[in-house]
């Protein structure tokens, strides 16, 4: 499976962004570059879970404003910013659901579900691929978003983890169980 | 109704198209309205200063007023912080306190003077003056002992005492009438008795009673003799002054009363 390059850095653009954030820490102006650098990972990550595309810029803003605001908060653990932009995001897109009344979104390419269809061992028509789209919105929070970002998304266990906050075996586990009851729902 | 809705193949949107809608200038706008008054610099800028001289005036204020009236305070007197105080009266003489509650008048402090003449008659003055104390007062003494029944002995006190005592006993057994000398409770020169309590045994129960001045009044003469010669009287909670009004705890005094 191909997994988006996105998220993997170097160590050196590691360090970089650490010393942004510790200038944006001193002055929140010079966030600037954190901003840019991150506001279309976390825009695609919030309107991949929302239909209203409005709503999802809405969204983003939001969290980046908790950001800078709480940025005196931030420890570097060793890995990207993004995984506690996206933290927030996470927390910022549940508040939506219930406050704003936005509406819980999967957003999947035909290409993926034939994939997933492919790894069931099933013929990949569109009876199976209605059936799959069924099965999936039928699927608790947890296992949707750990099969969203692992099958549509394209992220990396490790970059998963992050974002959950679990170490990545933990993450892979998650991802196996998640496959697992999907399929079987997938089978009856 | 489900509760998820399900978008199969949405067409993406351009990174471009996203890019232009990053507004960072707002962010930071709505960043700042959200900050706290007392979490921004300019906050600190005024209050600070106003702080910072509200702080400075007081402390003004109260060195001022220290310098003014020094406000005695309460210390424990440790042996090697005692100050050496030049003396001005020979060895083995002791200035007497005429009464109980008055309190004796620090001495002259001589400093060393270049100008030897200056000196020299500071010096004739002082001793003319102590001479004539210790005359007067070695009488005054002489008319008391007369009348007491039992002669007091003095014992001789080193100058460098940091002890208190009465009539030049430290501890250990001690005539009643020791006890009630008019001397009182002493120490070295430069400080004054303000404050004692004693410890003895009424007939009834052991007291704690507390006395202003040096003296032991003589009116606890006769419980003291009939209750507690063979017993242990002591003086605790001592307070000294000093000839700069530092006010210092002393040692206590532990007595065995004899007759």
């Amino acid at each position: 499976m191909s997994v988006n390059p996105v998220y993997h850095q170097t160590s050196d653009i590691l360090q970089e962004e650490l010393s942004w954030i510790r200038s944006a820490k001193k002055d929140p102006e010079r966030f600037g570059p954190l901003y840019k650098k991150y506001h279309e990972q976390i825009f695609r990550y919030i309107y991949q879970r929302m239909d209203d595309e409005d709503l999802a810029f809405d969204v983003t803003s939001q969290v980046f404003i908790k950001a800078m605001s709480n940025l005196h908060k931030y420890e570097y653990r060793g890995v990207p910013f993004s995984s506690w932009l996206y933290r927030i995001a996470k927390s910022e897109l549940y508040q939506a659901y219930r406050d704003r009344k936005a509406r819980k979104t999967i957003n999947v390419e035909s290409m993926h579900l034939f994939e997933m269809i492919e790894e069931f061992e099933e013929e990949d028509n569109s009876k199976n691929k209605n059936r799959l789209i069924n099965c999936l919105s039928q699927l608790k929070d947890v296992d949707l978003q750990i099969i969203e970002m692992r099958y549509f998304e394209k992220r990396s266990y490790r970059e998963i983890g992050e974002i959950l906050d679990v170490t990545e075996n933990n993450a892979k586990v998650k991802a196996f169980r998640a496959i697992e009851r999907l399929k079987l729902l997938f089978m009856k | 109704m489900k509760k998820v809705k399900t978008l199969v193949d949405r067409e993406p949107l351009g990174s471009d198209y996203i890019a232009s809608k990053q507004n960072f200038e707002s962010i930071c706008t709505q960043v700042q309205q959200l900050t706290p008054t007392w979490k921004t610099p300019w906050f600190y800028g005024p209050v600070g200063l106003a702080t910072l001289a509200v702080c400075i005036s007081l402390v003004t204020v109260q060195s001022s007023s220290a310098t003014e009236k020094p406000t005695p305070q309460a210390q424990v007197l440790p042996k090697s912080d005692v100050p050496q105080k030049p003396e001005i009266i020979e060895e083995n003489k002791i200035l007497l306190v005429e009464n109980a509650g008055k309190v004796e008048s620090p001495p002259i402090e001589k400093s060393v003077s270049t100008q030897a003449e200056v000196a020299k008659k500071e010096q004739v003055t002082l001793e003319k003056e102590v001479a004539e104390d210790i005359n007067t007062q070695s009488k005054e003494r002489e008319a008391n002992i007369e009348n007491k029944a039992q002669v007091i002995t003095k014992r001789t006190v080193p100058k460098d005492n940091r002890f208190p005592h009465i009539a030049g006993y430290f501890t250990g057994e001690v005539p009643v009438e020791a006890l009630f000398d008019a001397d009182g409770i002493q120490l070295r020169e430069g400080y004054t008795i303000i404050s004692f309590d004693l410890n003895f045994y009424n007939g009834k129960s052991n007291v704690v009673e507390s006395y202003r001045g040096n003296v032991i009044p003589s009116e606890l003469k006769t419980i003291i003799r009939n209750y507690n010669v063979g017993n242990m009287v002591f003086i605790t909670n001592i307070k000294a002054i000093d000839e700069m009004d530092r006010i210092f705890v002393l040692p206590a005094i532990n007595y065995k009363l004899i007759h």
